[in-house]
């Protein structure tokens, strides 16, 4: 305050009134010189004060900012009162507060950013290594016919799991920054099924597994076919997996006065309490999970129908089986 | 980061005999940037939780600590203020003032503290609400829809940490309450506003990310429909 410039100023002009005042008082009457200095003096008490508290508050408040600019967690500074003073503190602590939530939530992206990035090489890692393996055994001019014939397949295969794993990426990624515009299609839930169904028939049959299926043809739901197709494929194929030869899978669709719900049950192994929870992430692979799995044909599921104000539960009972359900809200807003 | 937290809540009224129990011990918590419903039958005590959460009525017994201040701590005068600077209102009725326009009751909250208009906020917020050619209009030459509207604006004006809402579409038809049910979702999305809406509609409540159920002054059922 001392530094300040302005109040330097202030003071001196005041100062300079109050003496040319009262000594022009002091000439008329001595005795009214010595109440107006007295007056004067308190005043420019009074004023030194209240102009010191004011000074202290914005001092605590740039101590706050401070504190905050240097990383101490924000703290309430705020006291309820009327005025410009408070009304500041108040608009700084908000402001604080958004600032810090946004680094939290950075930090979080970031940390999620480089799990997920992590998870992507691991999962393209094993396929090139294993093809690293095979391209060197290739390589030998005196590899018999069937010996080549079958690496050349495992690269195949290996090549299909890295192009579907860069493909449902991609796919992934485009539902994340919402560029895909889900189509609004009055479509049969049965449809749904059936086209789900069609290339998963020949895995089902040779697993000699049963399907049952009571869906209603005339049950119609709005939502994209194509995606909500792929999302209930996804969930139908994890079923297959899951159980073992010569179980059952069964498919019902029913309808509530908020929702049309599709049932999905397999007589699988189930998924354990502690993986339960998990299941629908990214990269998740619980303890049943095949070589295989990669952990994304749930998590793809659920981005496209939660997209669609859709959205998807799973039930498990370990060594009974999984059930899945679907449900399809009503278009209210 | 907890925005709201209510702790063993518990509202009586009346005594003796006649003594009735609005709320019975409630406690839970809000995350900021939540939506949460609070459904229930009528009696079950929803708007008597939601006036208190407001710091429009006082608790029997309880806490309720919205962004880290206990409101029934402070004196009437601090909580007063501290209402129309955290919290955002919005009831059935609309509760507009009559003799205002649109503009002046959209920026009331502001004007009570004494301060500017921030001619950007207000713009952005009448954009959002569809309100650009209704500011001079008073509430009475509106439709219900649109005076619904006006009051939502009221609310978030002063970004509040909170804003309450009691049954905002129980006096629309069903359109109505659409649009307003969906611009409520709009700035919860797009201002990670944190709203908390009362309703005994389960259409309404499903719109939500967490819906609270509440039979006779308890919590029933706590479900995160939403992530």
């Amino acid at each position: 305050m001392i530094k300040n410039k302005s109040i330097w100023a202030l003071f001196t002009c005041c100062a300079v009134i109050s003496i040319i005042g009262t000594s022009v008082i002091w000439m008329m009457d001595w005795k009214a010189g010595v109440v107006a200095f007295a007056t004067l003096s308190l005043l420019f008490l009074c004023f030194f004060l209240f102009t010191l508290k004011r000074f202290r508050d914005i001092k605590k408040l740039s101590d706050y900012l401070a504190s905050v600019y240097s990383g101490q967690p924000t703290m309430d500074i705020r006291d309820n009162r009327e005025g410009e003073l408070s009304i500041l503190k108040n608009d700084i602590y908000k402001v604080t507060l958004t600032l810090s939530e946004l680094s939290v939530h950075l930090k979080k992206d970031k940390l999620y950013l480089a799990e997920t990035l992590s998870n992507i090489s691991h999962q393209l890692k094993t396929p090139l290594t294993s093809m690293f393996v095979m391209a060197d055994l290739l390589n030998d001019p005196s590899l018999p016919r069937e010996k080549r014939e079958q690496f050349v397949g495992n690269i195949l295969n290996q090549l299909k799991r890295i192009e579907w794993l860069v493909t449902s990426l991609l796919k992934l990624s485009k539902i994340d920054v919402q560029s895909v515009t889900f189509k609004k299609e009055l479509v049969s839930v049965k449809k749904l099924v059936d086209r789900a169904l069609e290339p998963l028939l020949i895995p089902m049959e040779l697993k000699d597994q049963q399907l049952t299926m009571s869906c209603d043809h005339n049950l119609m739901v709005t939502v994209d076919e194509n995606w909500t197709v792929e999302a209930i494929l996804n969930v139908i194929k994890n079923g297959i997996e899951h159980t073992p030869a010569g179980g059952r899978i069964a498919i019902s669709c029913e309808e509530t006065p908020l929702y049309t719900r599709m049932i999905i049950t397999d007589s699988g192994e189930g998924i354990g309490p502690e993986d339960a929870p998990y299941i629908f992430e990214r990269f998740y692979k619980g303890k049943n999970s095949g070589p295989d799995s990669i952990g994304i044909g749930l998590a793809m599921s659920k981005s496209i129908l939660q997209s669609q104000s859709a959205d998807i539960f799973m039930e498990s009972q370990l060594g009974v089986g999984t059930k899945c359900t679907i449900k399809f809200f009503k278009q209210m807003v | 980061m907890e925005i709201l937290r209510v702790e063993n809540l518990s509202k009586t009224y009346g005594d003796g005999e006649t003594a009735v129990t609005a709320l019975n011990h409630i406690s839970f918590s809000v995350q900021k940037g939540e939506f949460v419903a609070i459904i229930g039958p009528s009696g079950s005590g929803k708007s008597t939780l939601l006036h208190i959460l407001g710091g429009v009525d006082t608790p029997t017994s309880g806490k309720v600590i919205v962004d880290h201040t206990d409101i029934y701590e402070m004196d009437e005068t601090a909580l007063a203020i501290f209402r129309r600077r955290q919290i955002g209102l919005i009831y059935q009725f609309f509760n507009l003032i009559p003799v205002l326009n649109v503009e002046e009751n959209i920026t009331l909250p502001l004007l009570l503290d004494g301060r500017e208009v921030n001619q950007d906020n207000l713009t952005n917020i009448v954009e959002i609400l569809g309100l650009q050619q209704r500011l001079k209009h008073l509430p009475n030459q509106l439709s219900g829809g649109q005076q619904q509207r006006v009051s939502i604006g009221r609310a978030l004006i002063n970004t509040p940490a909170i804003v309450l809402a009691d049954e905002p579409t129980g006096n629309l038809d069903s359109k109505n309450s659409a649009d307003v049910i969906s611009l409520l979702k709009k700035l919860h999305k797009e201002r990670n506003q944190t709203l908390i809406i009362i309703t005994h509609d389960e259409n309404i409540a499903l719109q939500a990310d967490r819906i609270i159920s509440i039979q006779d002054g308890m919590i029933s059922k706590d479900e995160v429909i939403r992530r």
